[in-house]
């Protein structure tokens, strides 16, 4: 009895563990003569991150606390259990109301939980189907809302109602995590770069210095070349290096070609301060001494200059406490760190007095709407755009432009004083062999 | 007392009715305080200001924790903002299973502006100042009582 409750009970939260959890719902379905129900999946946001940043203890006390909270909350569920990690599935009977649970799930999980003298605010993500039982199993709606989640997550929604085509979406995102799982089955450097070559690629976007009239350095942008899906952005892989524990490897190589590119166009081109900009995960700042090492390697190996290198950093999620002291040490190697898109996600102005940074990328979304045809719009990013030129000038920050597309935009920014001005306006990411006839030519073309 | 953690939030009133309804649910907030915080080894202050709750607990940690996990579930408030949560040398309110500082329905702090604040030290210092706050009110009630 004690062996089969241990395999039926998640021994962390106490609740049903996934196996379970399905034949009690199936049970209930036929017992009760549940004709429809809805199927809830729920996934903590960042927690992989949360965990990163507090230790392990103390992320399984807050998916204790998670669940408590499930169980005390939602007594008229028909049942509720962890189906993996931080994923929790709720069932309910489907004669009933789903919003209210929705509203009152998003509530309840969102006030702050206090542990250990930290005070941690979550954040979810669901995905859901109402199933009419006649039709599809419970085992199928599950899935279902599954696949609604994976749609959420992949399209930063909080909330995801299952359709059909979403089955395709999770099928197609599934094969690209297995290809890269595949190609990246060896930690092994020599292996690894012989993949690298093959597979993945650096695309290069010029920053333009209207100051200077030229091209004051370069971003280096990764791409997976997939055999079958053609080229495969960041977003749709780097959470999947991030997650299989192959982003240092992926991260120190980008950073070895890129440096070893640009002193290539230096020399080649007589262009001795063109600078090299390098994105960085957030993940790679939490234990930095790889990230570090990586970086000192590549200007070792490379013999750039460090204060060519521009490091990137986006705050898509709250930067985990031990990254200022990250930063700090990238600036001690004698290196620029820019904080990306800036204005959106985490991205605060107060931190530009407590990070460590050199620079700052403007996001693409207020230089959109400069030139929009709604004058209220175009007012308004007019507005903020100045303030942020003058909040960076005044704290001695470069700015970076990015994602200007038109001269009207163009117009706009250089008036406002920009410098650094980056975007299809002046070039798409080029290919290396493209690179070389654009520096060459550009004095021209700017 | 080692494991001594105090924390002090702000939250809405959501307690329907008029001001003798919000007397009575404060009073039945005060009872059960009374009757488990001995219990948990837990003392506090409570005020009740403008629409707002305002609150300190003060205990060992896992039980301010489990208290703090109760409170959240409490139907009479809501949108709750931690001020501060930290260790603490001495306690604030030894003598009190939970201290009524006061029901007011003029405002005393900017909770709004605090509730909204991203600024995290400026929470801290909040919290302190509110805490130092609900002493001296405490204090003068005491003393008003003899």
């Amino acid at each position: 009895m004690v062996a089969e409750t241990l395999n039926h009970i998640d021994t962390l939260t106490e609740l049903p563990n996934r196996v379970y959890g399905c034949q009690l719902v199936e049970e209930l379905i036929l017992t009760d003569k549940v004709t429809s129900a809805h199927v809830i999946v729920l996934e903590i946001s960042r927690f992989g991150q949360i965990s990163d940043s507090v230790g392990n203890s103390l992320a399984d006390k807050i998916l204790t606390m998670t669940a408590k909270r499930l169980s005390k909350i939602f007594s008229d569920a028909m049942c509720i259990y962890r189906s993996h990690g931080d994923n929790f599935c709720l069932v309910f009977d489907g004669d009933l109301e789903l919003q209210q649970y929705i509203e009152k799930l998003q509530d309840f999980i969102q006030r702050p939980f206090a542990v250990r003298g930290k005070i941690i605010v979550l954040s979810v993500r669901i995905g859901l189907v109402t199933a009419k039982l006649a039709e599809q199993s419970y085992t199928n709606a599950m899935h279902c809302a599954e696949a609604a989640l994976h749609y959420a997550k992949m399209n930063g929604l909080k909330v995801c109602l299952f359709e059909t085509h979403m089955l395709d979406t999770a099928k197609k995102e599934h094969q690209v995590a297995n290809d890269l799982r595949r190609s990246l089955i060896s930690n092994s450097h020599e292996l690894f770069n012989a993949i690298a070559s093959d597979e993945f690629y650096i695309a290069y976007q010029p920053i333009i210095s209207r100051n200077q009239q030229n091209v004051a350095g370069l971003e280096a942008l990764l791409r997976w070349n997939h055999s079958e899906l053609g080229t495969v952005m960041p977003s749709n892989f780097i959470h999947v290096a991030e997650d299989i524990g192959v982003m240092d490897v992926l991260g120190a190589w980008v950073l070895r070609k890129a440096c070893a590119d640009t002193v290539q166009w230096q020399q080649t081109l007589n262009l001795p301060n063109l600078s090299i900009s390098i994105n960085v995960s957030p993940k790679q700042l939490i234990n930095a001494d790889i990230l570090l090492n990586s970086l000192e390697q590549a200007i070792e190996s490379s013999s750039i200059a460090p204060h060519l290198i521009r490091i990137e950093i986006t705050e898509s999620v709250e930067f985990a406490d031990s990254v200022p002291a990250s930063l700090q040490k990238i600036r001690s190697l004698g290196c620029k760190v820019a904080l990306d898109d800036f204005g959106t996600g985490y991205s605060s102005i107060v931190k530009l007095t407590t990070l460590p940074i050199s620079d700052l990328k403007v996001d693409r979304s207020f230089i959109l709407d400069l030139d929009s045809a709604d004058q209220e719009k175009s007012d308004k990013a007019r507005i903020i755009a100045r303030g942020i030129y003058g909040v960076a000038n005044g704290l001695g920050l470069n700015v970076i432009t990015e994602g200007v597309e038109t001269a009207s935009q163009l117009a706009i920014v250089t008036e406002l004083g920009a410098d650094l001005i980056q975007g299809y306006y002046f070039s798409k990411p080029l290919l290396e062999k493209e690179i070389t006839d654009f520096l060459q030519h550009s004095k021209v073309a700017i | 007392m080692s494991n001594l953690y105090k924390l002090s939030y702000i939250s809405k009133n959501t307690i329907i009715g008029d001001q003798a309804n919000l007397k009575s649910e404060i009073d039945s907030i005060l009872k059960s305080a009374h009757k488990n915080n001995p219990v948990m080894g837990i003392t506090g202050a409570l005020l009740f200001s403008g629409g707002y709750f305002c609150q300190v607990i003060e205990g060992e940690e896992e039980n301010i924790e489990s208290l703090f996990e109760i409170i959240q579930m409490d139907n009479r408030h809501a949108d709750i903002t931690v001020l501060n949560f930290e260790e603490a040398s001495e306690r604030s309110f030894s003598e009190w299973a939970m201290a009524l500082a006061g029901i007011d329905e003029s405002e005393k702090f900017d909770l709004e502006g605090l509730k909204n604040s991203k600024n995290e030290i400026a929470m801290k210092q909040s919290g302190k100042q509110i805490i130092h706050f609900l002493e001296d009110l405490v204090n003068k009630k005491q003393a008003a009582l003899g």
